[in-house]
């Protein structure tokens, strides 16, 4: 009953690996000599431009996205943990962001952000009485890396905060009411007791946030490729190089390099976090 | 009474925290205006050639709608969506709730294992691991083909549904089970008549989350049928896209994509909360 | 001047206009072991609690140590309090935990591992430091929350019904533990509890509290021997008193009255029974503890105020060492204990001795015990908790 799903599983995370490590280290353009194994691919990728500028986008996007969607998570777990009447129904619309497709996420601010005539660019343009003008002419924002990337990181972060604030309210609702009136009674402020019992208490799920979703923001396809279709992140190389140039090759190879940098800042993030709170409380 | 609530309740922190919420619920809110706006926009709201786009359309209609509920493609595609999701339900229930049954119960030697290769599939990227997929698929005859894209949806959804389903199998007490067996039941017949009708709930959850799961795919369906001649609707509704067309029908189309989801996530948001946050936080 | 001083405190919610805490005067010695006593919800907690300063006081004045602190916040009062579900930091060590409040006065460095040896030494966790308090028994867990507040030397030490999660043995041992603790550092300490026997044998005086009103404050013994009513009566002693309606009766002498139920009349000591001819006629209610009913065979001779009843055993329930026997008399039920040489079984008849002396009469209506011809206790009258006119 067991066996197939095993099967299932570890059977394509074999075939997975398998064919990155072989077709990464295959050099489609040597023909019938060389070929495999051979290390062309990845001194190509290394060497171009594109690949070079995707690497450094996509470590911003995660270094600037993962925070951001701890805070807005934060936040929307502290709203959440008061009690208060229609508490309930609050919630469950904080968690529409999820409940609506990716992609339709992506295009609707693909449409907002439009150029010439867009939601935004008429807002910016003081063509809505409530807000003052602050361009002359509409702005081109899927023109600029900045911009574009910068967008879809927002509609990323939009997207996913409920989860961030599911996992953060669960922890907030672990911290039993008597702790803080005991450390009250020992003499702590509300800072105290923030400091040394919510932060340590609720650190774990914090944990739990940076680590999931820094993972998430390294994965992410969806958004870059509806908004910000010029200026790659290494997901949305990988989809240029395999789909429209049909060099498996490289395409390989920039993914063998996409999940060893996702391993490898899963493991540091996991080891400076124990450090933090190792650090937080000691006599 | 309630001027004694009120003065209580006014205070700095309580005031900040009102201002905060009432700045969430309209972050959250506005993109899903959005949305519905475009789809009950007008002509004229949406082509003001030069004029600043109306943030509530001149005339609001539902037009939109009833043009792509008209329209064959739509039907297609969505059938197509359907069908997939359906077949995704199937295999990975099927081979997802024996396996979480059997997890739940006894000791496997191979559990670790599937556990941690579980987690291992997390960390590949959707695109990267469509590759090698797309390749062996093509090589199996499975491209472009409705089995095809629902193994690839199943292997998608089974880490939820052995999550779910294993936290289901683990809250119902094993007593019951033993019990049965005392008062003289069959393996088969206790599982049929006493764990089944338990944990159903539990099970139509994960299913529904597979539904939702296949409906909403986009980057595998893309790599394996983008191409060819099935359709899904997140494919149907890129591909519209990249014609340039008016907002209203983007955004109709989008609503249908999303309404299934939006109303089954609010009625599973529940198990959702247990599910994800009880793994997530280790 | 008494060291906590409790004057007219009241307390209500917003919500109900009614008074959880009504009038509580209470003044509370240093050094004393004081305890709250009473049974759920009757506002022992809560008076606990406006003592922390963790609940606010609607009206009345609290003093501590000379200061009216009803204002300050708890963190300013130099209180320690142990709640009932211990609330240690579950992400601290024991070391961490018992430190906390000294890190967060900022005291140095050598000065915390000082107490925090003592403290250790003193409830014997000395090699518990570096666990975490879920490695921890339950006992363990308590002592340590008692050592998060000790430690701190505070003015007033507040524990709201320590032992109620323990198991019994446990109880018990920390009972005697927290005796031990109280006679070596001699804090004040204002304890909370259902528990009447752990009241008993840990205070120093015991204020029992009933519907947020305080009805008696004494010593144990002196609450004892003088329940003030029924309810205090009924609520201290175990097995507990039992409660007979009777008529007070000229007894054979006319210049001596005795108490009649249920065919028998008891005889009471001879001041008392010339001070009650006076009441003749009234109808109270007797209480009498089944320590005070003695198995004929086990009574070496005769007093006075003994008396031979016939009853029927109803109930037979072994304790141990002994017996506890449920007879009926007509229509009356009593409870008292035999020793374990006799083996009374259920519809036997048995052959009982009971000492009229220590009667306690009540008043029917008002439950309150009617204290007349009592010896005059000036000790009594001076370990009264109220405020001296």
């Amino acid at each position: 009953m067991f066996l197939p799903t095993f099967l299932y599983l570890v059977g394509f995370l074999i075939l997975i690996f398998y064919y990155l490590v072989t077709l990464s280290l295959t050099n489609a353009d040597a023909g019938l000599a060389g070929g495999f194994p051979s290390l062309a691919n990845y001194r190509y990728i290394f060497i171009s431009a594109e690949f070079r500028s995707a690497f450094l986008n996509t470590v911003l996007f995660v270094l600037i996205g993962t925070p951001l969607e701890l805070i807005a998570g934060l936040v929307l777990a502290l709203i959440i943990h008061k009690q208060f009447p229609l508490r309930g129904w609050v919630r469950s619309f904080f968690i529409i962001p999820l409940a609506i497709p990716a992609i339709v996420s992506a295009i609707i601010l693909y449409i907002l952000f439009a150029y010439p005539n867009g939601h935004v660019n008429n807002l910016l343009m003081g063509q809505y009485p409530f807000f003052p003008a602050i361009l002359e002419t509409p702005f081109n924002f899927r023109a600029s890396a900045f911009y574009s990337l910068g967008i879809s990181l927002i509609g990323k972060v939009w997207r996913d905060m409920p989860i961030s604030m599911l996992i953060l309210l669960a922890g907030l609702t672990s911290i039993t009411q008597d702790q803080y009136a005991a450390a009250e009674t020992m003499g702590a402020s509300e800072r105290q007791k923030f400091r040394y019992i919510t932060l340590p208490l609720l650190l774990p799920s914090i944990a739990s946030v940076l680590l999931i979703r820094s993972i998430e923001m390294w994965k992410e396809f969806i958004f870059p490729y509806f908004l910000a279709r010029r200026y790659r992140l290494m997901g949305t190389l990988i989809e240029e190089l395999y789909h429209d140039w049909h060099k498996t090759g490289e395409a390989t190879a920039v993914s063998v390099v996409l999940v060893a940098s996702i391993i490898l800042s899963a493991i540091l993030l996991f080891w400076f976090l124990k450090r933090f709170r190792q650090a937080l409380i000691r006599i | 009474m309630i001027r004694q609530w009120w003065r209580l309740h006014i205070n700095r922190v309580n005031v900040v925290w009102f201002v905060v919420m009432l700045l969430m619920i309209i972050v959250v809110a506005l993109p899903v205006y959005f949305m519905i706006k475009y789809s009950i926009s007008d002509r004229s709201s949406l082509l003001t050639g030069g004029e600043a786009i109306p943030l509530w359309p001149h005339h609001p209609t539902l037009r939109t709608y009833f043009y792509i509920l008209s329209y064959p493609d739509f039907y297609k595609a969505a059938f197509i969506s359907f069908k997939i999701a359906f077949l995704t339900i199937l295999i990975s229930m099927m081979v997802g709730v024996p396996a979480s049954y059997v997890l739940a119960r006894y000791h496997i030697p191979g559990k670790a294992v599937l556990l941690v290769s579980l987690i291992s599939i997390r960390l590949f990227p959707d695109i990267v691991s469509i590759i090698p997929v797309a390749i062996a698929f093509a090589k199996l005859g499975l491209h472009d083909t409705y089995i095809g894209a629902a193994l690839a949806h199943a292997l998608l959804a089974l880490p939820y549904v052995l999550y779910i389903c294993m936290g289901i199998f683990e809250s119902i007490p094993s007593d019951l089970e033993r019990q049965a067996a005392i008062l003289g039941a069959g393996k088969g017949q206790t599982l049929l008549r006493i764990v089944l009708p338990i944990s159903a709930t539990g099970l139509a959850a994960a299913a529904i989350y597979t539904f939702l799961l296949s409906w909403d795919e986009f980057i595998f369906s893309y790599f394996l049928l983008g191409l060819g001649e099935l359709r899904t609707l997140p494919l149907y509704l890129k591909q519209k896209m990249s014609y340039s067309p008016p907002q209203d029908i983007i955004m109709a189309i989008s609503m249908l994509l999303s309404l299934p989801v939006i109303l089954f996530t609010l009625v599973l948001q529940k198990y959702m909360r247990s599910g994800m946050t009880a793994g997530a936080v280790k | 001047m008494s060291f906590v001083i409790l004057k007219n405190i009241c307390k209500h919610y917003e919500d109900g206009k009614e008074l959880v805490v009504r009038n509580i005067n209470l003044n509370i010695e240093k050094g004393e072991f004081l305890t709250l006593l009473g049974p759920s919800g009757c506002g022992k907690t809560t008076i606990l609690n406006m003592i922390a300063g963790l609940e606010t006081i609607t009206s009345g004045d609290l003093i501590i140590d000379g200061k009216m602190v009803n204002h300050i916040p708890a963190r300013y009062r130099n209180i320690g309090m142990v709640f009932q579900s211990y609330a240690l930091f579950p992400h601290m060590t024991v070391d961490q935990n018992i430190a906390f409040g000294l890190k967060i006065k900022k005291r140095s460095r050598l000065e915390i591992f000082d107490k925090l040896d003592w403290v250790k030494q003193l409830l014997h966790l000395n090699d518990k430091g570096k666990s975490y308090p879920r490695e921890l028994s339950g006992g363990e867990r308590q002592r340590v929350a008692l050592g998060r507040s000790l430690v701190l030397d505070p003015a007033v030490l507040l524990l709201d019904e320590p032992l109620s999660n323990l198991d019994q043995e446990l109880r018990e041992t920390m009972t005697t533990e927290l005796k031990r603790i109280h006679q070596e550092v001699h804090n004040t300490m204002v304890y909370v509890t259902h528990n009447q026997m752990e009241a008993m044998r840990m205070s120093d005086r015991i204020a029992v509290i009933r519907k947020g009103e305080l009805i008696q404050c004494a010593t144990p013994v002196r609450i004892f021997s003088h329940p003030k009513n029924r309810f205090v009566a009924g609520f201290i002693g175990s097995p507990a008193m039992n409660m007979v309606p009777a008529k007070v009766v000229p007894s054979d002498s006319s210049m001596e009255a005795a108490v009649e139920f249920n065919g028998i009349r008891l005889h009471m000591e001879k001041q008392k029974a010339q001070a009650w001819m006076t009441m003749c006629g009234k109808e109270i209610i007797a209480g009498i503890r089944p320590q005070q009913i003695w198995h004929f065979r086990d009574r070496d001779g005769r007093r006075h105020s003994d008396t031979d009843v016939e009853m029927q055993v109803m109930l037979v329930e072994p304790l141990g060492d002994r017996i506890m026997v449920t007879a009926r008399l007509q229509d009356q039920d009593f409870v008292f204990l035999v020793t374990t040489d006799h083996l009374p079984q259920p519809k036997e008849m048995i052959r009982i001795v009971i000492d009229g002396r220590n009667l306690h009469l009540f008043d029917t209506e008002t439950g309150e015990r009617i204290e007349l011809g009592e010896k005059d206790d000036s000790a009594a009258a001076a370990s009264s908790c109220l405020r001296l006119q």
